[in-house]
């Protein structure tokens, strides 16, 4: 028990200190995409599926939004650098915004 | 022998009668007489004489009353083939047999379903026979109306019928899974079929091949195409001394035969004189609207109306009933529903059965069914083809209350990524996105 608080004491700490700023808002964006994502489905549980289309449409733009950022964070990440070698932080996130803006057209257009 | 005159009958007055010899038509005065004040052209024909039923692929005649049960052989012009060729084009055939049944109707009733007893037996029966007609020999049965009559009073009326029915003849026995075939008239628990020649007191060996309720007396058909056809074991009970003679029962008072009105109804029912029904008119339109539409959507509430007529007394007149059943079908039936009647009043030509329902939630072409067939009366099959829509592209409803919770999730998606792209780009991360190479 002892090492496992150790563990993630460490593991903790290692994050705050190493991880560049921009990835800790990435991080913070996609909590944010998972808790509402988990909050409708919890919704569609208990009140049923319909509208079948409106959950379906809400809940897909955030496991979309979800993807996409963490898309953006490997391709942003620097350790990740060499594996992208012709995709700058400026193009990932311009990559990111336009699916972003492609997948909120569908959602919109689904949601009824 | 003819009388022409506007047909009670709905199919015409053509008769022709088969009788074994021309002497044996004095026996059916009365008969002859019932038909032709019912306007019947009874045109009477012994085996021997050439006759066809049909001539040019038309037929020749509208009702057919064999009388003939010796009959060995058709006359010359008819066979077999020919009186079921009759049967399909919509002739209505009445055969009435007896002890000395021959070949030529036992093969033809078998098309039928309907099995006679063997050549040369007759239905006894010891309790219920009749103290005149079958004094000595016990084969004249009182049939009791009230027990062993069908109740389907669309072919003989039980509450019609003046006293009890005598009975002379052969027994024969229909095959129960036809469901065309109903039974109108069987013997009494106590009777038995068995050989007429009852030899030298030849001690009884064997059981009888069909005894008690078993024995059909009278029985009827509908075939498909709505032809009626009759069987009748006995030719007895169609002469004038069973129409005219009391029924005499052991243990109980003399009443009137009811042999004429029994007789009288049967073959009304035979040559299509009641029991007809019509479809006159099918509607059908969404609630609130009188025309039928071109289509309808899914889940639209909608009345459905269908006439109903039928025939009897030489009119037609309203039918009435609380078991007419609509169905929507596309494939399998998805609401099977009870038509309701609208209540008749004195200037109702029609039976109008009407009902509203909501179309189901399944789109494609669906029949409007309505499949009424009840032993007695003409089988009514109605089918109007129509086609059920799904909702259009913008007849869904929208701002659902219970999806709030999915567009909020949506603008808040929206939302979240505007706020997390303007921190992203000004909110001070310059330094550490900069830390990355450029390619």
């Amino acid at each position: 028990m002892d090492e496992i608080k150790s563990a993630s004491n460490s593991l903790l700490a290692s994050y705050v200190k190493d991880t560049p700023k921009s990835l800790k808002l990435i991080d913070a964006y996609m909590v944010y995409i998972l808790l509402t994502g988990i909050i409708q489905f919890v919704y569609v549980v208990i009140a049923g599926t319909f509208p079948n289309n409106a959950f379906l449409a809400g809940f897909i733009s955030t496991v979309a939004g979800f993807v996409l950022a963490a898309n953006l964070r490997i391709q942003t990440n620097p350790k990740n650098a060499s594996q992208f070698p012709t995709t700058s932080p400026e193009r990932a996130f311009a990559d990111f915004l336009a699916c972003n803006i492609v997948v909120h057209f569908a959602v919109a257009n689904f949601l009824g | 022998m003819a009388l022409v005159a506007s047909a009670t009958s709905l199919t015409g007055p053509r008769t022709l009668v088969l009788l074994d010899n021309l002497d044996d038509a004095d026996a059916y005065m009365d008969l002859w007489d019932d038909l032709q004040s019912r306007q019947f052209n009874v045109t009477l024909h012994d085996v021997k004489t050439p006759v066809s039923l049909s001539k040019y692929d038309q037929r020749l005649f509208d009702h057919l009353l064999i009388l003939a049960p010796k009959m060995t052989a058709y006359p010359t012009g008819m066979n077999a083939k020919s009186v079921v060729g009759f049967v399909a084009e919509g002739g209505n055939v009445l055969v009435a047999a007896s002890s000395e049944l021959g070949n030529t109707i036992r093969e033809l009733s078998r098309e039928f379903d309907v099995e006679f007893d063997n050549r040369y037996t007759t239905v006894y029966d010891h309790f219920n026979y009749d103290q005149d007609l079958g004094k000595d020999r016990h084969d004249t049965v009182v049939v009791n109306t009230g027990t062993h009559l069908s109740t389907v009073d669309a072919i003989v009326p039980q509450k019609d019928i003046p006293g009890p029915i005598l009975f002379r003849g052969i027994a024969h026995s229909i095959n129960p899974s036809n469901s065309l075939l109903t039974k109108v008239l069987w013997a009494p628990q106590e009777a038995y079929s068995w050989e007429t020649q009852d030899g030298d007191n030849e001690s009884a060996n064997q059981d009888p091949s069909v005894s008690g309720k078993d024995i059909s007396l009278v029985s009827v058909m509908q075939a498909r195409n709505n032809a009626r056809i009759a069987f009748l074991g006995s030719t007895d009970m169609l002469t004038d001394r069973y129409f005219s003679a009391p029924a005499k029962k052991h243990g109980e008072k003399i009443s009137p035969s009811g042999n004429r009105k029994f007789i009288e109804e049967l073959t009304k029912w035979t040559f299509q004189e009641k029991g007809a029904l019509d479809v006159v008119a099918v509607q059908h339109h969404k609630v609130g609207e009188e025309e039928a539409p071109a289509h309808y959507r899914i889940k639209d509430t909608m009345t459905y109306t269908i006439s109903l007529a039928e025939y009897h007394d030489g009119e037609w007149h309203p039918f009435s009933a609380d078991d007419v059943q609509l169905e929507l079908i596309m494939l399998d039936p998805y609401v099977r529903k009870t038509l309701e009647q609208v209540p008749l009043d004195d200037q109702s030509t029609v039976g109008t059965f009407t009902t509203t329902l909501q179309l189901p939630d399944q789109y494609g072409v669906f029949k409007f069914a309505v499949n009424y067939k009840r032993p007695g009366l003409t089988y009514v099959e109605s089918v109007t083809t129509v086609g059920i829509h799904p909702f259009r592209h913008d007849q869904y409803p929208r701002f659902i209350s219970q999806a709030k919770p999915y567009y909020t999730s949506a603008a808040s998606m929206g939302v979240g990524l505007l706020i997390f792209s303007f921190v992203y780009l000004w909110g001070g991360l310059e330094s550490t996105v900069k830390t990355t190479k450029k390619a």
